[in-house]
């Protein structure tokens, strides 16, 4: 059965000759799979690699002129250190979403930003729960920021607990929850407030056993781990699904996994 | 199965409302009884006049497109088939519309986009596998060099969860057809050939870019902010959301219908089939309620393809307002200028649920002031 350093072989495969990560085995380097190899693999290349890719405003950018995905930049933030990261904690408290006007149609709480996919437009749960999740372990005092985060994801917590991608009720339906959205919400909220981290943590196990997936379980794994509940079950499942698929190759999914296995996960808990 | 050519049907008339030729044509393809409740309720359509003028004015406006880089739309020709289930033999079903189309793929490398934006196991939201792979066997049986299966989904980021849930990677591997997730593919800046929104540009998967022949394969559904999904729409799915966002929020924010104007146009697929042998009505394209249509519907001009889904649902597609412009310059929207093989469209429409702001893309409907309100963007 896949350990971590099994995880970690499988990743480290497809690091690129510049150092970085790809988001698949042939795509170049780019700073979201780079900054979490960085994390799972405490990786200096994969620093160098961010390191050289930071933007003179503190992010990490990847996209068109016209639409920029900063999204990265909250993990990269933790991947790298000293100036670098500081500069990054700056660009995340000065760039979070636009808030967005009231639409009965897509109800929410226009008092609310979080982060964005990309900025200017409105806020996200996977986009604003790691950015809060950031600002809570490196920049505590960055007050009003974290609980704006918190705020948007109790806004868009779905109606029995956890996630999607953040639209809690579309056209007066109520919308489901995904593993993999709610357990970046729970990392975000492992700490509390307890009631959004005990309902995360009842959705993540409501919907492991039906959303089988890489990407899903290694973060569910992280997340539960975060939140103090017993894995073992869950990190075997995972082990054996990295045995009979690779987690189709996704470097981004076996990042987690090598944080979700290892002792890695532990960077995330807030106050360790 | 009937070679319907419809040469005996009267033409395009000068002063035609746009919905007039769509009329003309259904008077053909309808059964008498539909087709004399529907006369009723363009007599009583006195707003279709207003609905003329629109069409005429929008034909004014600038054309946010290069003309240089579309080929002058002339006659398309649509393939209708019926199939009664995902239990028949699909892959006869492909070649058979493919055959009628006179579709080349010898030695030509397929990229198949099939819909699995989502996955609830008792809504009808994807394209169902087994027709995606009945296709690769279909493909591979005339020739072609590579069959490659390609999505993006637009909510889900867990693409192993879904596509395996879905049963997508189960029936890929029964056929040996790799599975490329189009959201972490390599991709590559391609500059845009119309500008319906202010994006410039969009990076691509290089899996679409590269291949001879991308094929749109959209369910055959109502959508709640478009009116309709459908082989445009579901070139979204092509857009990388790890740069774009889950759900594609740029998108959305950029203007939904210009959106899949500019996408589509980046694209060009080359081929779609529909898989409306169940499609989804209502408050689609995750929400509403499965349809037994039993067709699907194929040709080499997503746009006439459409259209002709459009009709099928009994909604016209000149008031859907992405595929009014998208008739302007990809492809053919005009039923009349759509040659139709295969089955009668007539005895197979079924009038798909509409959310009441989608009430006016009825055929016949009265033009409705409170119609659609723009995409929220959320």
């Amino acid at each position: 059965m896949a350990s971590a350093s099994d995880a970690a072989a499988l990743l480290a495969h497809f690091r690129q000759p510049d150092g970085g990560f790809g988001p698949s085995a042939q795509a170049p380097s780019e700073p979201e799979p780079t900054a979490l190899a960085a994390l799972a693999l405490d990786d200096e290349r994969a620093r160098a690699w961010l390191l050289d890719q930071q933007g003179d405003d503190g992010s990490w950018l990847m996209g068109p002129a016209s639409v920029g995905n900063d999204a990265a930049t909250s993990w990269a933030a933790l991947a790298v250190d000293g100036i670098a990261r500081e500069h990054a904690l700056d660009y995340l408290v000065a760039h979070r979403a636009v808030q967005a006007g009231a639409d009965d149609r897509v109800p929410h709480d226009i008092a609310t930003r979080g982060w964005s996919w990309t900025p200017s437009i409105f806020g996200w749960v996977e986009p604003t729960s790691r950015a809060t999740l950031v600002l809570k372990l490196l920049r505590p005092a960055a007050t009003p920021e974290i609980a704006d985060g918190i705020a948007v994801l109790a806004d868009r917590e779905c109606v029995d607990g956890g996630w999607n991608y953040g639209n809690r009720r579309v056209l007066e339906v109520d919308l489901p929850p995904f593993l993999q959205t709610s357990a970046a919400g729970l990392m975000a909220v492992h700490d509390g407030p307890a009631d959004l981290r005990a309902r995360g943590v009842a959705t993540v196990e409501r919907l492991w056993r039906d959303e089988q997936g890489g990407l899903g379980w290694a973060m569910g794994v992280v997340a539960l781990r975060l939140s103090g509940e017993a894995v073992t079950g869950h990190a075997d499942e995972l082990a054996r699904l990295i045995d009979d698929t690779r987690l189709l190759d996704d470097t981004v999914a076996l990042a987690w996994a090598t944080l979700a296995l290892g002792e890695g996960w532990q960077q995330l808990r807030v106050g360790r | 199965m009937s070679d319907e050519r419809m040469d005996d049907e009267p033409r395009h008339l000068p002063g035609d409302a746009p919905g007039d030729a769509v009329e003309r044509v259904l008077r053909h393809r309808l059964s008498r009884r539909r087709f004399l409740i529907r006369t009723a309720q363009i007599t009583l359509a006195a707003g279709a006049v207003g609905i003329g003028v629109a069409g005429w004015l929008a034909q004014q406006r600038p054309s946010p497109w290069n003309p240089a880089k579309f080929a002058p739309l002339g006659r398309s020709r649509v393939a209708v088939l019926t199939a009664s289930g995902y239990g028949i033999d699909l892959e006869a079903r492909v070649r058979d519309a493919l055959t009628l189309l006179n579709v080349d793929v010898a030695h030509r490398s397929i990229l198949l986009k099939p819909n699995i934006v989502e996955f609830d196991p008792r809504a009808a939201i994807n394209t169902d596998p087994r027709l995606v792979a009945a296709t690769v066997a279909a493909m591979r049986s005339m020739g072609a060099s590579s069959v490659t299966v390609g999505e993006g989904s637009g909510h889900r980021r867990d693409t192993q969860y879904i596509a395996s849930r879905s049963g997508l990677l189960d029936l890929l591997r029964d056929v040996d057809a790799p599975f490329v997730d189009l959201n972490t593919a390599p991709v590559r800046r391609v500059t845009l050939d119309s500008q319906f929104t202010r994006l410039g540009e969009l990076w691509l998967p290089t899996p679409i870019l590269d291949a001879d022949l991308v094929v749109s394969m959209p369910k055959l559904k109502t959508h709640h902010w478009g009116g309709v999904t459908l082989s445009l729409k579901n070139c979204f799915g092509m857009v990388p959301s790890r740069i774009y966002g889950w759900p594609k929020n740029v998108l959305h924010w950029a203007g939904l219908n210009g959106s899949i104007l500019d996408v589509a146009a980046a694209v060009r697929p080359g081929l779609a089939i529909v898989d409306g042998i169940v499609g989804m009505q209502g408050n689609g394209p995750i929400q509403g309620d499965p349809v037994n249509a039993g067709v699907i519907i194929v040709g080499t001009d997503p746009v006439a393809v459409d259209s002709t889904a459009a009709l099928l649902m009994e909604i016209d597609p000149e008031r859907v307002e992405y595929l009014f412009d998208a008739g302007r310059f990809l492809g053919q929207l005009h039923p009349e200028l759509i040659d139709q093989v295969g089955e009668d469209l007539g005895p197979l429409a079924t009038p798909f649920a509409l959310l009441p702001q989608f009430a006016a893309l009825r055929i016949g409907a009265l033009p409705s002031p409170s119609a659609a309100k723009s995409d929220p963007g959320a």
